[in-house]
């Protein structure tokens, strides 16, 4: 007894000694993606856009909401950075405050897509039958049916908000991620490594969630970050006509909405301009680093 | 005898429906294993030789209950009572994943890409309830001695070994759990020849030293021989010849084993070898001939063999062989 507890010891110093010493993936990756200067811009940009969001209230004195008659559709100059629109409102505020709606549209909105889709897909893929068949229907009829419809139904029944907008987008929004995690998962299920660990007897669930996803899950990530500007362009649109966020809370899509009459269309360009460049910087920066994210990601690419 | 089998299987059929149409309606079956009647002894190495697509993986799967037989019985004795595995229910068959274990042929993809060594090997202690952590490093240490891997690999990826390392951490991945079966398929076909020859010793000390039972698939009849204490011949899903390897080499029997053995290639100049060369291609497992599955290729068919199906029969000596000119 007491000789197998010293070789047991013994073991896990052994064993702790070679852990230190392992492949360490991670670091490699990280060297891998800071490697693309595409990707680093696009996530230094993305940083600054959420540190400014976050802590708005440090780097804008103005409330985005407080209209000033004096200064009406003034240009940008030192008091305000980026100007003021029609009611006098300080555009610099309004980009960083509506910015918080926008991007937490978009970011929770594809967050719960994608989980929806991934577990469905799962489901649907591993045990394929009768299961996978309504699970493809479903999918098939959501993705018929038009958003802009479903926006209008809900708009009139509820009214317009943040969290309907992120409720029909996340409803939506899960079959791209379905489809791709069904058919990865139906290629992967006839992996030996899947026979090993059912002979192993291993259950099904942890089958799916411990050994499949895992390789699939770094795809859905790159999905996940490549569905965020899609969201914030659609918030953007929907908020434009009038049917997303009301009026009052700002982001970029209402922003755009104020900007619309034709005066200050055209003697006011920075109006329409301030929160155009927002949107496509950011949809241009987190394009940029999902790209860079998915070539340092793809199980294919190692 | 009975006692001495630590496998038996009855008339075991594996059948996979073809389905054709709109409605997807049954047409037929692939007939991959058909009617096979075997035992496999205590201790021993069962060797199984066919051509590609005779059923020899299913039979292993059928025997691992990772495919389930549409008929007959496949009994599994170890410890003095016969157990029917079809019959076993979830809690049982769970039990016998720690009794029976497999060794897949592709060793590259036998390991999951996105895991560790260590977490791969540990998946199977933590399944089978090993809750200290020191005792599964322990054992996972002990395992990884067996098949001479250091234990510093157990912090690596898969990708990071060769194709021998690999099918060495799946065997040492088997055998932590200490099974009593190990069917190994095709184990050391993806593996260049001096791999296999290490593999192949490496598997018979560990069968000393563990008193395993293989089964051991192969269509390479050099390995098989290497390997195998007793050997099993199949055709189109059917046994058609079992007898103890020195036997089987020294006294062939059916024509096709003949045929089979035929082809090896021998490394002696000038030597006047018949090789039997088979007329045709092996028939559809869907459309099984009548009588004998051998008999359209058979140099020495007869008229009984075109309409009766002959029988695995000993013919003594304890071989057996399914051909109607030894009856």
């Amino acid at each position: 007894m007491a000789e197998n507890n010293v070789t047991n010891t013994n073991t896990t110093n052994s064993i702790d000694n070679a852990r230190k010493y392992g492949t360490k993936l991670w670091k490699k990756k990280v060297r891998k993606f800071f490697n693309n200067r595409l990707a680093v811009f696009g996530l230094l940009v993305v940083v600054i856009f959420l540190v400014l969001m976050i802590g708005a209230p440090i780097f804008t004195k103005w409330d985005p909401n407080a209209p000033n008659f004096k200064a009406k559709l003034v240009g940008p100059n030192a008091e305000h950075l980026l100007g003021t629109d029609s009611l006098g409102r300080d555009l610099f505020a309004r980009i960083l405050y509506g910015g918080r709606t926008s991007v937490l549209i978009a970011v929770v909105s594809s967050f719960i897509g994608s989980t929806i889709g991934t577990i469905l897909g799962a489901i649907g893929g591993y045990f394929e039958g009768f299961i996978d068949k309504c699970l493809v229907r479903l999918q098939e009829i959501v993705s018929c049916f038009p958003q802009l419809i479903l926006v209008l139904i809900v708009v009139a029944f509820i009214g317009p908000g943040t969290w309907n907008l992120i409720l029909i987008f996340a409803l939506t929004g899960w079959t791209g991620c379905f489809r791709l995690v069904r058919s990865e998962f139906i290629a992967r299920k006839e992996e030996t490594y899947v026979k090993v660990c059912e002979a192993f007897g291993m259950s099904n669930v942890k089958i799916m969630f411990s050994q499949i996803l895992p390789s699939v899950l770094t795809t859905v990530i790159v999905q996940l970050t490549m569905n965020i500007p899609g969201y914030v362009m659609q918030e953007a649109g929907l908020s434009f006509l009038g049917f997303g966020v009301p009026m009052n809370t700002p982001t970029w899509g209402t922003m755009l909405n104020a900007a619309k009459a034709s005066s200050i269309l055209i003697n006011n360009p920075h109006c329409w301009l301030v929160p155009g460049l927002a949107i496509s910087l950011f949809v241009l920066a987190v394009n940029f680093f999902g790209d860079g994210l998915r070539d340092v990601m793809d199980p294919r690419q190692q | 005898m009975a006692d001495n089998n630590i496998f038996r299987l009855e008339n075991v059929k594996v059948w996979f429906p073809v389905q054709k149409g709109f409605f997807k309606k049954t047409v037929g079956h692939v007939k991959a294993v058909d009617d096979v009647t075997i035992n496999v002894k205590r201790n021993e190495t069962l060797g199984i030789v066919g051509e590609s697509g005779c059923g020899k993986t299913t039979l292993g799967k059928a025997m691992m209950l990772l495919e389930n037989p549409t008929g007959g019985d496949v009994y599994f004795n170890e410890d003095g009572t016969e157990k029917d595995i079809t019959k076993f229910s979830k809690e049982e068959r769970f039990e016998f994943r720690k009794k029976v274990q497999m060794i897949f042929q592709d060793p590259y993809s036998a390991l999951n890409p996105m895991k560790k060594i260590y977490t791969e090997m540990e998946e199977p202690l933590l399944i089978h309830g090993y809750k200290d952590k020191a005792e599964r490093e322990y054992m996972m240490e002990q395992a990884l001695k067996l098949v001479n891997i250091p234990v510093d690999y157990l912090f690596k990826y898969p990708h990071e070994f060769s194709g021998g390392q690999r099918q060495r951490v799946c065997i040492a991945r088997a055998m932590e759990i200490n099974p009593k079966v190990l069917v190994c398929d095709e184990a050391v076909s993806a593996l260049d020849v001096s791999i296999q020859a290490q593999v192949l010793n490496l598997m018979k000390d560990i069968q000393q030293e563990r008193d395993l039972t293989y089964v051991f698939i192969a269509h390479d009849l050099s390995v098989v021989q290497y390997m195998s204490d007793r050997i099993l011949v199949m055709y189109l899903g059917k046994a058609v010849e079992m007898a103890d390897s020195i036997e089987l080499y020294a006294n062939t029997k059916h024509p096709y084993t003949v045929s089979l053995l035929s082809a090896i290639p021998v490394p002696v100049l000038d030597r006047d070898k018949k090789r039997i060369i088979l007329k045709g291609d092996v028939p559809s497992p869907i459309n099984k001939p009548a009588g004998c599955p051998f008999h359209e290729r058979c140099d020495r068919c007869m008229e009984r063999c075109k309409t009766e199906e002959p029988q695995l029969k000993d013919v003594g000596n304890g071989h057996f062989v399914a051909c109607h000119l030894y009856e």
